[in-house]
């Protein structure tokens, strides 16, 4: 049981304090597994952090007697100087397991991440997917009354993912599961209740198709803003380099797409853009699509760290296609830049269907 | 899963914390351990040609006055160093709620603790080949005077460290005021051979009272006459209280951020 008593969690912003709980109170019952739905910015994570205690309310208490994991599939938890084993083993030793058991957890963990020799490499040298692969296996090595999940049945190829979730469920058959997820076929098939945040509010629901219902209610309300989507590609920070020199959003019939020009290569690919590529956080997002400033950068290596994007997301890309003109792209003239570009696309050459849906994102864009 | 007392928590993570802090200063470069004796070494060997050169008689030996002024002097200038920023090097393991940012603090002074150990078996192993006359006045209080020591570079550390979460260049600042303490504390020098008035105003440098008390101990000859106990006290106790006070405040505050 997980009482929570008054409790308010704010942050400081520019435009005021952005409220994510409001003296809220209530009790989430003892053996169900919840669901926590809410639309981008709304505080899922932090909540689920709150609930693991490593995030602290401003006001109020949350109170519970039962043992919480810190929240799965976050490859934050590790020293990357440091290799895979050396990590797990400390994770093993702060829950106070005597070296025996720190060696079962180890073979546990080396076993189930699949990552081979790497191992035994510092984990600075692992991609992202091998990170998380990681952190889920070594969260499945302990035994907790909750586990909290953010989002992390994603991790790996279609095999690995598979796997992830058979050992999820059979976890889950002696804990329970505190989860903040995108994908509702996977909420619905884990979880027993529904909680959905919203503007401090929270909304808890016995059923948690209930809550996805509420939740599709509330993200039509929102809809997708363009200038989120923006910020997303144009973002830099002093040690990485986004590698998306433009980008251009539209929607058409209900569809969205992208066009990115890719920097360095002068490339660029229009794509689809699906649910879960627009509910997916937007932070992870972006450092996905960036690179270290101080990578030797090759074109194939770029071209490999989109492909990776992308596949992750499972977008249909429709266009990927060299730039003749190798000038730079002015801001100002976003709009007709890419116009420009897509009516040059030599787009009888490309098949019936993917020629109109070119055709219109044109239409759409010059009528804007 | 179990549940185990805080305290039981608290063992496991600083033990935790302590071997993980081994193996990433010694393991990757296994020259931590070599320049934890060298250095001492090298400062002991300098200060004692230049006593040679100078001439100066002393009624104690002055290569095992220097070892021991520069182990405790180390013992209680690393704990400060290693532990002010120790709260932003341990972030990441903040995802862990059973890691408090005062663990850090605790395993980190173990570890100089451990080292300065290793250093003095070194030193004293060296000293026995070249016999050396180590021979202390009351070992058990010279012990006690280094763990006392150790315990108020631990104390500053606290204060430290938490200030310098919130105030970016207070660490700067920390190092920058360490640089003439090491000519003011009495490493190489004993309070009574200075000048009385100099002397008046040096005294109030807690880390000549420090070693003086320690000298004091070691050496037949020396005594620890200008030590004013109330006073390291306070040194010791004040500024522990006042960090572990201003940490509960902000313990949260760093777990989150």
């Amino acid at each position: 049981m997980i009482v929570l008593e008054n409790v308010t969690k704010y942050y400081k912003t520019n435009l005021g304090k952005k409220y994510i709980l409001k003296n809220v109170s209530m009790t989430i019952p003892e053996g169900v597994n919840v669901g926590i739905l809410g639309i981008n910015g709304a505080g899922k994570s932090t909540f689920l952090r709150m609930l693991g205690g490593i995030d602290f309310p401003n006001s109020g208490k949350i109170i519970s007697n039962k043992t919480f994991s810190w929240p799965m599939g976050l490859a934050g938890g590790f020293q990357g100087s440091m290799t895979g084993r050396q990590n797990v083993r400390f994770v093993a030793r702060i829950f106070g397991k005597d070296e025996k058991e720190v060696k079962k957890i180890i073979e546990f963990v080396k076993e189930f991440s699949e990552i081979g020799d790497y191992f035994d490499m510092p984990i600075k040298t692992y991609s992202s997917g091998m990170k998380s692969r990681l952190s889920f296996a070594l969260s499945l090595a302990f035994d907790f009354d909750y586990l909290l999940i953010d989002e992390t049945l994603s991790v790996g190829d279609t095999r690995f993912k598979e796997k992830s979730k058979e050992a999820l469920m059979k976890k889950i058959e002696k804990s329970n599961v505190l989860m903040v997820s995108h994908s509702m076929s996977d909420l619905k098939k884990i979880c027993d209740v529904g909680i959905v945040l919203n503007n401090g509010n929270i909304e808890y629901y016995d059923k948690i198709s209930d809550a996805i219902e509420r939740y599709q209610q509330i993200n039509l309300m929102y809809g997708i803003k363009e200038e989120e989507i923006k910020d997303l590609f144009f973002y830099k920070r002093n040690k990485f380099d986004s590698l998306v020199k433009e980008a251009f959003f539209i929607e058409d019939e209900g569809k969205f797409y992208l066009i990115f020009i890719i920097k360095y290569i002068n490339k660029y690919i229009l794509f689809e853009v699906n649910e879960e590529f627009l509910c997916k956080r937007i932070n992870p997002t972006i450092e996905e699509l960036c690179v270290q400033k101080r990578d030797n950068l090759t074109e194939e290596k770029i071209l490999r760290h989109f492909t990776g994007f992308l596949k992750r997301f499972n977008t249909k890309v429709f266009l990927d296609i060299e730039l003749q003109n190798k000038s730079d792209v002015i801001f100002s003239k976003r709009k007709e830049f890419f116009i420009k570009i897509l009516k040059n696309q030599k787009i009888n050459l490309l098949k019936k269907e993917e020629k109109n849906i070119i055709l219109n994102i044109i239409k759409k864009m010059e009528q804007l | 899963m179990k549940k185990r007392s805080p305290l039981r928590i608290f063992f496991s993570v600083v033990k935790a914390l302590l071997l993980r802090e081994i193996q990433t200063r010694f393991g990757s470069q296994k020259l931590g351990y070599l320049w934890a004796v060298v250095e001492p070494m090298a400062m002991i060997v300098f200060f004692a040609l230049i006593h040679a050169k100078i001439g100066t008689k002393t009624s104690y030996d002055i290569v095992t006055f220097l070892a021991v002024s520069f182990v405790s002097y180390n013992l209680f200038k690393d704990i400060i160093f290693k532990n002010i920023d120790a709260f932003k090097a341990n972030k990441n393991l903040f995802v862990y709620k059973q890691v408090k940012p005062f663990d850090a603090l605790v395993s980190r002074a173990i570890l100089e603790i451990y080292i300065q150990i290793f250093v003095v078996i070194v030193l004293i192993v060296i000293g026995y080949y070249f016999n050396v006359d180590m021979k202390a006045k009351d070992l058990l209080l010279v012990i006690l005077g280094f763990f006392w020591m150790a315990l108020f570079g631990f104390s500053l550390s606290v204060l430290f460290a938490v200030l310098n979460y919130f105030f970016e260049n207070f660490g700067k600042i920390i190092r920058l005021m360490f640089l003439p303490m090491f000519f003011i504390s009495g490493l190489f020098f004993t309070a009574d051979t200075l000048p009385p008035n100099i002397r008046n105003i040096l005294l109030f440098n807690p880390v000549l009272q420090f070693e003086e008390m320690i000298h004091g101990y070691y050496f037949y000859s020396l005594s620890d006459k200008y030590v004013n106990y109330t006073y390291i006290w306070l040194w010791t106790i004040i500024p522990l209280f006042l960090g572990l006070w201003l940490y509960r405040k902000v313990e949260r505050k760093i777990i989150m951020s």
